[in-house]
């Protein structure tokens, strides 16, 4: 009896200590991947990322842009409430003015004029997320590059932003592309590589400032690499790279080209061709540029141009258009009359684009845009077509918005008072065409609702955020520093 | 603009430093355990210096020994929750843990007797691979209570016995896990460093007060046993950053300091019936209460780091004992018990570190007595079945580390007594 039971207990101890639970069947959490994928969007590129408006950075624009429409969109459905920034307080940071000098943004006066103030406090001191103990949710870093995007993380002399996003070396030295990855994001939105090209247009035509095709294809294999090694199989989206020459900066006067050689003439405050009594023909006189073949004159070019820049005098036309001197006088007053300054002096090589330049250009974004979608397919990267949007925009404006500058569109232009940059309508544009994308990919049940960018028309006002404007604008006071917008 | 404070994700540490379900053991005696712990209401051996040291006072005259270890292997699996952890699934690894309980009693004279108890009755040990998906909350715990336990009891009349003792307690941690950087909102963050937090408590104290009913069918009996407040004072918390990006942000933000922390195991009171139906079978039941919503939150206020709160939220619990013997032979006893064990813990608070769940705990043993001498053996099985974190589709850990666990754990238990005459 005894021996029984010590054998049973012993047996059956034995046979349970090898006991062990099963593997438990996995729980079904209701949710999707596609879903999941909303969960923690972060946005990497460059000043169109950063919703730089206007030359510089402030609050009002960094909440309407890109990155911040497209995250209020996603909260509409998933609820989200953090999307961190590195915003700016009014009045804004805007461009180095030399002499430690820095303006704010522009803005537009009560008289519709174009304006920024020197500012007053220390740059520093309008942060106001600063303190924030992670990287920021929107990565763009006005000014980057592609060649920025891998390796810079500060420290750049000529371009404080690095040093305002990045906060090294409190984050470690590291680049926006690594801090995208240290945020552990669901997705990623790349939009890069325009700074590698629009350099070239802003500074008139300097095509040494265009990246190589090989370096820009070699860069932008190592950022997709880099972002696919972090993220594994983890959505990124990316856009292309719109044509920089088919920006207000470079094409507001492209209308005062006439002529069988399409050559520009004088044009008024108002930016209409003058027609001068008794000058043969349409009436038109030449403005005077260094370079020949012009194709575009920036708005450098059209603030020069208003200080008499490219505005021939009476000498010059007697002198090479064979004008009697009585003549050429009297054409003198008149073009005082219209509001011109004549001086003779032709517009710098610096302030217009030649054809050669233009299509160099192009072709450079054509080639750049080639790489994006080969990469983009190796890489399993649906890519946006900004370049497509900007396209329709200026063809035939989208959703009530036009590609015109705020000079010639005051009330429906998507573009900011810089002539390169988006404003809030403009950013909606974008937002939408990345939703668009998202959508297509993700295949929600309930798609990520569009902004209406109707609601998004009009430029910020000091004080007046929103405002639409009722006047048309005359004159371009204030300097537009090429070499420093971003 | 120096950016000092990093918020840091730190799932430290010593969820349920003590306690039913959380993780109380039962291995004080290796009679006892056989009977599932049902001794609150008669003592068989000198472990009732722990159950009931009212007890001691119906021990046979004399000075008692009786002391013995537990074997405890536990399994732990985990299953990740679709679709945010597809195709993960883990044990932890196998680790066989071995607390002791030693007592020695001894009778003054008619009235009086004393008693000693050094036993470790709460501890936790849980070790994940360090693969494991849940490591930034903790892949490896390892916790041990001592309770040195002096008694006396006084036997007011032949059938009633009182007593009172002291608990002078300390504990030893060991804590690892991973540390994750800049989480937000829809991410866990950024994992840039392994922790290791070791340390001792201060010495704590508590007290129990005890009463018993002894006639020779039936027992009565009832102890309380009061909160300790353990304090973790100087427990070094040591970092080592990973190499990656962050790098640089954990060598510089997670430098090695120490922690302080606090944690009160809860008062609790056990009540129980023996009867003994036939002279040699007989049964006990008990029914016990512990005030585990004292374990609210876990403060760790680290030397240099900001204080990290976790949220704890335990209700308070109770379990259901019974214990029966059979002495089939002479000098032979057959024992055997079963425990209802609700767990403490809610369902936010299911983690890597401390997955428990309601418990049916199954035991069985032998023993045989030798002139003075008695040894025991048992066994017991600890099925903690299947808890999921998922609710209706819902995760609900508030880490977000949601999926389904499934333990079991094995106790051998193996005990000597030897009675001085």
């Amino acid at each position: 009896m005894k021996k029984i039971f010590i054998f049973i207990l012993i047996l059956s101890i034995t046979f349970f200590f090898a006991c062990k639970p099963d593997q438990p069947s996995a729980p079904q959490l209701n949710v999707t991947l596609q879903e999941l994928a909303l969960s923690k969007i972060v946005m990497v590129g460059n000043s169109l990322t950063a919703g730089y408006q206007s030359s510089g950075m402030m609050e009002d624009f960094q909440l309407n842009s890109y990155p911040y429409q497209l995250f209020q969109q996603v909260a509409s459905l998933t609820g989200a409430t953090e999307f961190e920034q590195p915003l700016v307080s009014e009045p804004g940071i805007g461009l180095p003015a030399g002499d430690g000098i820095i303006l704010t943004p522009l803005y537009l006066d009560s008289e519709g004029n174009l304006t920024s103030d020197t500012l007053t406090v220390s740059p520093l001191l309008l942060l106001k997320n600063a303190l924030l103990s992670r990287p920021y949710d929107n990565l763009g870093v006005p000014g980057a590059d592609l060649n920025d995007l891998l390796n810079t993380y500060g420290g750049v002399p000529t371009n404080p932003w690095f040093d305002m996003i990045l906060r090294n070396p409190n984050f470690g030295n590291t680049t926006q592309l690594k801090q995208v990855a240290m945020l552990q994001p669901t997705m990623v939105l790349l939009w890069a590589g325009s700074n590698d090209v629009l350099g070239a247009a802003l500074d008139g035509g300097d095509l040494d400032q265009i990246t190589s095709q090989a370096d820009f294809q070699s860069r932008m294999q190592q950022i997709l690499t880099q972002l696919r090694n972090d993220l594994g199989a983890k959505p990124i989206i990316m856009a292309n790279i719109p044509y920089v020459t088919d920006i207000p900066y470079i094409n507001t006067v492209d209308h005062i080209f006439v002529g069988q050689g399409n050559t520009p003439v004088l044009f008024d405050n108002n930016l209409q061709v003058i027609s001068f009594p008794g000058v043969p023909g349409d009436g038109y006189l030449p403005l005077l540029t260094v370079e020949s073949n012009v194709e575009h004159i920036t708005l450098e070019g059209l603030l020069a141009y208003q200080q008499g820049l490219g505005v021939p005098d009476s000498a010059y036309m007697v002198d090479n258009l064979g004008l009697q001197s009585a003549q050429a006088s009297q054409l003198q007053s008149g073009m005082i009359l219209a509001g011109l300054i004549p001086t003779g002096l032709p517009l710098g090589e610096t302030m217009t684009l030649t054809s050669t330049e233009s299509s160099t250009i192009k072709d450079a974004v054509d080639g750049f845009n080639t790489t994006i979608n080969a990469l983009a397919t190796t890489f399993q990267v649906p890519v946006v077509d900004a370049n497509a949007a900007l396209t329709e925009l200026n063809e035939n404006g989208i959703d009530g918005a036009s590609g015109r500058f705020v000079l010639v569109a005051p009330t429906n232009t998507a573009f900011s008072l810089d002539g390169v940059h988006a404003n809030n309508a403009g950013n909606a544009i974008v937002a939408n065409e990345f939703i668009k994308v998202i959508n297509a990919i993700l295949q929600l049940d309930t798609p990520i609702p569009e902004v209406n960018v109707s609601t998004k028309l009009g430029q910020y006002v000091p004080g007046m955020a929103k405002a639409t404007l009722g006047k048309s604008i005359l004159n371009v006071k204030k300097i537009f520093s090429k070499k420093e917008v971003f | 603009m120096k950016v000092k404070v990093f918020s840091i994700f730190l799932i430290f540490l010593m969820v349920g430093w003590a306690g039913a379900g959380g993780f109380e053991l039962y291995e004080f005696g290796a009679a006892s355990s056989a009977m599932s712990g049902a001794t609150v209401a008669r003592a068989w051996d000198a472990s009732t210096v722990f159950y009931n040291p009212s007890g001691i006072a119906f021990l046979e005259d004399g000075a008692h020994f009786y002391g013995g270890v537990t074997l405890i292997s536990a399994t732990n699996k985990w299953t990740g929750a679709d679709p945010i952890f597809s195709d993960e699934q883990h044990t932890s690894v196998d680790n066989i843990h071995h607390p002791i309980g030693v007592y020695f009693t001894y009778q003054f004279n008619e009235s009086i007797y004393a008693g000693i108890g050094v036993t470790n009755p709460f501890g936790l040990g849980l070790e994940w691979e360090e693969d494991f998906p849940g490591r930034s909350i903790s892949y490896n715990t390892d916790l041990k209570s001592f309770y040195v336990s002096p008694v006396l009891a006084y036997k007011i009349m032949d059938e009633l016995s009182i007593s009172a003792g002291l608990d002078i307690v300390f504990g030893e941690i060991t804590l690892q896990r991973y540390v994750r950087l800049f989480d937000s909102e829809g991410s866990p963050g950024f994992e840039a460093a392994k922790s290791t937090i070791e340390g001792s408590s201060n010495m704590a104290y508590g007290f129990t007060a005890s009463i018993q009913y002894k006639t020779d069918n039936l027992g009565l009996g009832f102890l309380y046993r009061h909160s300790v407040e353990n304090k973790l004072e100087n427990a070094d918390a040591k970092f080592t950053a990973l190499d990656t990006y962050a790098r640089p942000v954990a060598e510089t933000n997670l430098v090695d300091q120490k922690v302080n922390s606090a944690i009160t195991f809860p008062n609790f009171f056990s009540v129980g019936v023996y009867y003994k139906f036939l002279e040699n079978f007989g049964a006990e039941v008990d029914f016990m209460w512990y005030n585990w919503s004292v374990f609210d939150e876990l403060i760790l206020d680290f030397e240099e780091l900001p204080s990290v709160v976790i949220p704890e939220e335990y209700e308070n619990s109770i379990q259901f004992r019974l214990g029966l013997h059979y002495d089939f032979a002479l000098d032979w006893q057959l024992r055997a018990g079963y425990i209802y064990d609700q767990t403490p813990q809610p369902i936010q608070s299911v983690s890597p570190l401390l997955p428990d769940n309601d418990r049916h705990d199954f035991s069985i043993g032998l023993g045989y007595t030798l002139n003075k001498w008695q040894f025991d053996a048992g066994y017991m099985l600890v099925d903690f079945g299947e808890r999921s974190t998922v609710e209706n589709g819902e995760g609900k850990n508030h880490d977000g580390f949601d999926g389904t666990y499934a333990s079991i754990a094995h106790l051998l238990f193996i005990s000597v007594g030897f009675h001085f005459e």
